[in-house]
């Protein structure tokens, strides 16, 4: 249930950074599979899942987390009690 | 207007927050568009230029002591000649400072020579080149530092992966500094604060607790309040108008006034009082008229929800903010949400300063003219104008005053400052600013007109409704023939282009001894007149 709900703030998350029309990002969707997903915009999804799900990110998740289920990994890394 | 973003960092996070403006912005490292002829910065469709840049990344080396820090002092010397070079371009510039990563810790405090030293010095530096250019405008991002702190602000793992300095509550907060600077670069900041007196500027209702009673006080609730009043003065300081707009009664208003010694705001600081039991959209609407302003120059504070309503949809023009919930809030509230969004001022003129005396002598005018005939009136009254051609002291107010003037106003041209600076600088145009004085006080400069000699041509007449009726315009104009005959012209072409609001004048030329050569069916009409 946890990881089904952050896959959703995710997709919420990117689809607003993009600007992406509804059903444009999904669950399964990463860097290689939408258009406007480029490098730039990465670093956009990033710092906006960082500030909303108050996750921390390290400097290689920056350039690794290219997709949902990638970016949903690190959220749950983050508040997973060290 | 297009703007264009140059930075020495990743700054693609910060476009989204500045909205609606769309803002294009430079490759990687790109300040040394500064320098660079054929960059987009300098291009002639370009109006503004954000130069916003991280200090740290620009020290280099010499953050860590390692180096001289001449990057800086480069960078400024190529934004002072940028300014030089583009006097038309407005350019936008966040002030130096430094990160707290200083290898020197507790040496730092008192080394000569430190960074802190240093960022002192180029801050120093930067604030004289905008006082000398005028298309510059400063951001200071130290007072964000000072309240949010570099841990919230500035971002380590964006840095490394991206180059990007900053969070984005910084890139937000960076992005309201940078609209409100353009807009009040362009003086398009607001004239009235009117205000409401209980539970707004003392705690309690003043008709039940009496002008002792009311909570006003230098601890607790009271506090808050009187830290407010400090607030709203030291903002009539910088040339607002304020005045008051409650459901009192004057006789208890009065009262308060002479009676409670903790009030920081005196009767005298107002420039209307309406404290009565009328609906508060009429009150504003006779303050408005009273003061010869329209409503959209006006801004609104009430702590009543209902109140805020009703003048809110009766007169949108009206900026009503939100009152705050806390009550400790309430000091910090007025300076984030009410001064800066609604009366920034990046420049302020002598008029600014005098304008709530300027108000209270105009009523003082007002008084003798109910008893006197007009003519006898004007004698009475001692005016003496005086012109003041091409003076660059006249420039920041000659802007002002062409942004903000709408019904004495042939041509409604609106300028910013480096478009003034163009007629007061060259040689074939003047610009000519009319001084006012009378027995009650100086009035400051209060006509302006702006001459392109060369063309023989008036390109703007304006002058403040303030001094409607006392024939300054006649002598504004005989100083504008002046000017193009000395110039040696034999005729002036003059334009009235009607707006909604500057009817008054549709007439002003014809009745000056001009005659008319076009016409146009949206009524914009072309004269001439020999010299």
């Amino acid at each position: 249930m946890e990881s089904q709900s952050t896959d959703e703030l995710i997709v919420c998350i990117i689809s607003q950074v993009l600007k992406a029309a509804p059903g444009t990002v999904t669950a399964e969707s990463s860097m290689d599979t939408v258009a406007n997903w480029d490098s730039l915009a990465q670093l956009n999804i990033c710092m906006a899942i960082q500030e909303q799900l108050n996750a921390a990110m390290e400097i290689d998740d920056i350039a690794e987390a290219t997709s949902v289920r990638a970016l949903s990994a690190v959220v749950a890394r983050s508040r997973a009690p060290r | 207007m297009k703007a264009h973003l140059i930075s020495n960092v990743t700054m693609q996070p910060f476009l989204q927050y500045l909205e609606p403006f769309t803002v294009s912005v430079g490759d990687f490292n790109s300040l040394q568009e500064l320098f660079d002829e054929s960059s987009t910065a300098a291009a002639p469709e370009t109006t503004h230029v954000l130069c916003l840049f991280d200090t740290d990344a620009l020290l280099g080396d010499a953050c860590y002591g390692l180096a001289e820090p001449a990057r800086p002092w480069q960078f400024l010397e190529s934004l002072d000649a940028f300014c030089e070079r583009y006097p038309e371009k407005i350019v936008v510039a966040n002030t130096f400072c430094i990160g707290s990563n200083r290898i020197t810790n507790f040496l730092e405090v008192i080394q000569e020579a430190s960074l802190g030293d240093l960022e002192h010095a180029l801050n120093d530096r930067l604030r004289r080149i905008a006082r000398e250019r005028r298309n510059l405008a400063i951001v200071d991002i130290e007072p964000l530092f000072r309240r949010y702190g570099e841990e919230q602000l500035v971002s380590t793992v964006f840095w490394y992966s991206g180059r990007v300095r900053f969070t984005l509550l910084m890139f937000r907060l960076l992005a309201e500094r940078v609209k409100q600077v353009l807009s009040a670069y362009g003086n398009k900041s607001r004239k009235v604060l009117a205000l409401d007196l209980d539970n707004t500027l003392w705690g309690g209702v003043l008709g039940e607790l009496g002008p002792r009673g009311v909570a006003l006080s230098e601890d607790g609730q009271g506090a808050c309040f009187r830290d407010f009043q400090r607030a709203v003065k030291g903002l009539k300081a910088t040339g607002v108008l304020l005045a008051i707009c409650s459901k009192n009664n004057a006789t208890d208003v009065d009262e308060i006034f002479e009676r409670n010694s903790m009030m920081i705001l005196s009767r005298e600081d107002f420039v209307a009082i309406k404290a009565n039991w009328e609906p508060k959209p009429q009150n504003l609407v006779d303050i408005a008229a009273s003061l010869n302003l329209g409503l959209d120059s006006f801004v609104f504070i009430d702590d009543n929800p209902v109140e805020r309503g009703l003048v809110a949809s009766s007169l949108p023009e009206v900026a009503v903010p939100d009152f705050p919930d806390r009550l400790d809030a309430l000091p910090r509230w007025f300076i984030d949400n009410v001064v800066r969004p609604y009366f920034g001022r990046y420049r302020l003129s002598d008029e600014d300063r005098a304008k709530t005396q300027q108000y209270r002598a105009n009523e003082a005018r007002r008084e003798l003219s109910r008893k006197l005939d007009v003519d006898g009136y004007l004698k009475d009254l001692g005016i003496i104008c005086r012109l003041r051609i091409d003076d660059p002291e006249s420039v920041v107010r000659a802007s002002q005053m062409t942004q903000k003037t709408n019904q004495f106003n042939l041509t409604t041209l609106r300028c910013e400052i480096p478009e003034i600076a163009k007629y007061q600088e060259s040689r074939d145009h003047a610009l000519i600013a009319l001084e006012y004085e009378d027995r009650f006080g100086s009035e400051g400069i209060v006509a302006l007109s702006m001459v392109d000699l060369a063309q023989s041509r008036i390109d703007n007449f304006l002058m403040s409704c303030r001094v409607i009726g006392r024939k300054v315009e006649d002598r504004l104009l005989e100083g504008v023939l002046d000017a193009l005959k000395a110039y040696g012209a034999h005729k002036v072409v003059a334009e009235f282009v009607p707006t909604s609001k500057n009817l008054q004048v549709a007439t002003f030329y014809d009745a000056h001894g001009f005659t008319v050569v076009s016409e146009e069916p949206s009524g914009r009409k072309v004269y001439e007149r020999a010299i």
